[in-house]
């Protein structure tokens, strides 16, 4: 190639001369610049170091998009923390619980000494009683209860079923004939809805109720397992009566 | 197969030691944005075979003209956001480009005077079909020769004036010639 192309030096390239004088008839004319009377520069803009990002510039953060991000971020943030307080609170119910069931069982470790063994798990119920009570437990008052009145010669099982019979109110008297823990049981149905109406912690009343129910029915239970089985030992006895009468032989004969 | 380089990738590698030294063209740019109109029109002078070599080589010849105006319009009310005030070439390239561009997108169909610069004189017409040849070529390369033999700027010209390296020009324009004469049927694209 020549360097005529390049910079017209040289031999002559006749092709590339002949296109010059041909594409030059297309060549700028001289016409000079038109600026309108009000045409001025504009003032320069601000230096890039003082621009805001261009995501955070105002046209591009209220745009539908990032405003769409932001309130799913916000939402799952209140979301988040909604859980965590949530587990927090029953983390700490739970071992309020424990502490609870802990110190019961202390106390009534410490009754079984001097209280007769069928007290126990009246006693057992009356913390989870007092675990219930609005007042709270009083602490520092093992084998009192509180809310409970305690009549002279009473035992604690008397004066809880009293007050059951009060919260429950009259449905919840013991019937003539029932058995004797009918009461007690309605009577602890009765302080679980009283919890409940107070706001205390309703799953622990809940369970206390039907603990009391399970063994009222353990007991009737049993109770007619036992009238079933000497009915039957009644029937089988006069059975074996039947079989060999004292005086068989000789009316045959 | 010839290996186009692309203008990006020409562009992107204006940035060469003597920009930093101040320049005529500076000074006139600094006197410019002062709002010296006079300083203006001479840049207007020095650059406007630039300007119209790039839109000549995108844009029907008949719209150039007024697009040469428009460029240096927007060119003045701008002035301000060029940077490096010693690269006012390449700066005004690029406006010219755009405008190019922009000329396509706001009206799709247009149709070149042929007829009358037929009518006008035979040897018009014939440049606009050899214009038409080069338009037809890789963009790095129409752009080079129509600086090259439209308005009659040598390759340090080019070179200087839109910011590319004379290495990159002088490829582009021999590639560009070769191919050109290919399609013209010249013989020394036959060699």
């Amino acid at each position: 190639m020549s360097d005529y192309l390049w910079d017209r030096s040289g031999e002559t390239d006749a092709e590339v001369e002949r296109l010059e004088m041909l594409l030059g008839t297309l060549r700028h004319s001289t016409r000079p610049l038109e600026l309108p009377a009000e045409a001025a520069p504009s003032p320069a803009r601000r230096s890039r170091l003082f621009r805001l990002p261009r995501l955070f510039r105002p046209a591009r953060l209220f745009a539908p998009a990032p405003l769409a991000a932001a309130a799913a971020l916000l939402l799952a943030l209140l979301l988040g923390a909604s859980a965590y307080l949530r587990t927090r609170t029953s983390a700490g119910d739970e071992r309020g619980s424990a502490r609870e069931t802990q110190r019961a069982g202390g106390d009534v470790a410490s009754e079984r000494a001097s209280a007769p063994a069928r007290d126990v798990p009246a006693r057992a119920s009356t913390h989870v009683a007092e675990r219930l009570a609005p007042s709270g437990p009083a602490k520092g008052m093992s084998g009192a209860v509180v809310g409970v009145e305690k009549r002279p010669g009473d035992s604690t099982r008397e004066a809880w079923r009293r007050k059951g019979a009060r919260i429950a109110g009259p449905a919840a008297r013991v019937p003539k004939g029932a058995p004797p823990d009918a009461g007690g049981t309605r009577a602890a149905e009765g302080f679980a809805f009283e919890a409940m109406r107070a706001g205390g912690d309703v799953g622990a009343a809940l369970v206390e109720s039907t603990r009391l129910l399970a063994k009222e029915q353990l007991v009737f239970a049993l109770r007619l397992t036992g009238a079933r089985l000497r009915d039957v030992r009644q029937r089988t006895r006069g059975a074996e009566d039947w079989q060999s009468p004292p005086d068989e032989p000789e009316r045959i004969r | 197969m010839f290996k186009v380089e692309t203008g990006n990738l020409l562009f992107a590698e204006g940035s060469r030691p003597e920009a930093e030294v101040q320049t005529p063209e500076a000074a006139l740019v600094e006197a410019a944005r002062a709002g010296d109109r006079a300083a203006f029109e001479r840049l207007y002078d020095l650059y406007a075979p630039l300007v119209h070599g790039v839109l000549l080589a995108r844009v029907p010849y008949g719209e150039v003209s007024d697009l040469v105006q428009d460029v240096f319009l927007t060119a003045f009310r701008k002035l301000a956001d060029l940077r490096d005030t010693g690269r006012f070439g390449p700066w005004v390239a690029i406006i010219a480009r755009h405008r190019a561009a922009d000329f396509y997108r706001r009206r799709r169909e247009t149709e070149e005077l042929h007829e009358e610069l037929a009518q006008g004189a035979g040897r018009a017409a014939e440049a606009c079909e050899a214009l038409d040849v080069i338009r037809g070529l890789p963009e790095a390369y129409r752009e080079t020769l129509v600086l090259r033999l439209v308005e009659g700027m040598t390759g340090p010209e080019i070179a200087e004036r839109t910011g590319l390296r004379p290495a990159s020009v002088r490829v582009n324009l021999h590639r560009g010639m070769k191919m050109l004469r290919q399609r013209l049927g010249m013989k020394g694209g036959k060699a």
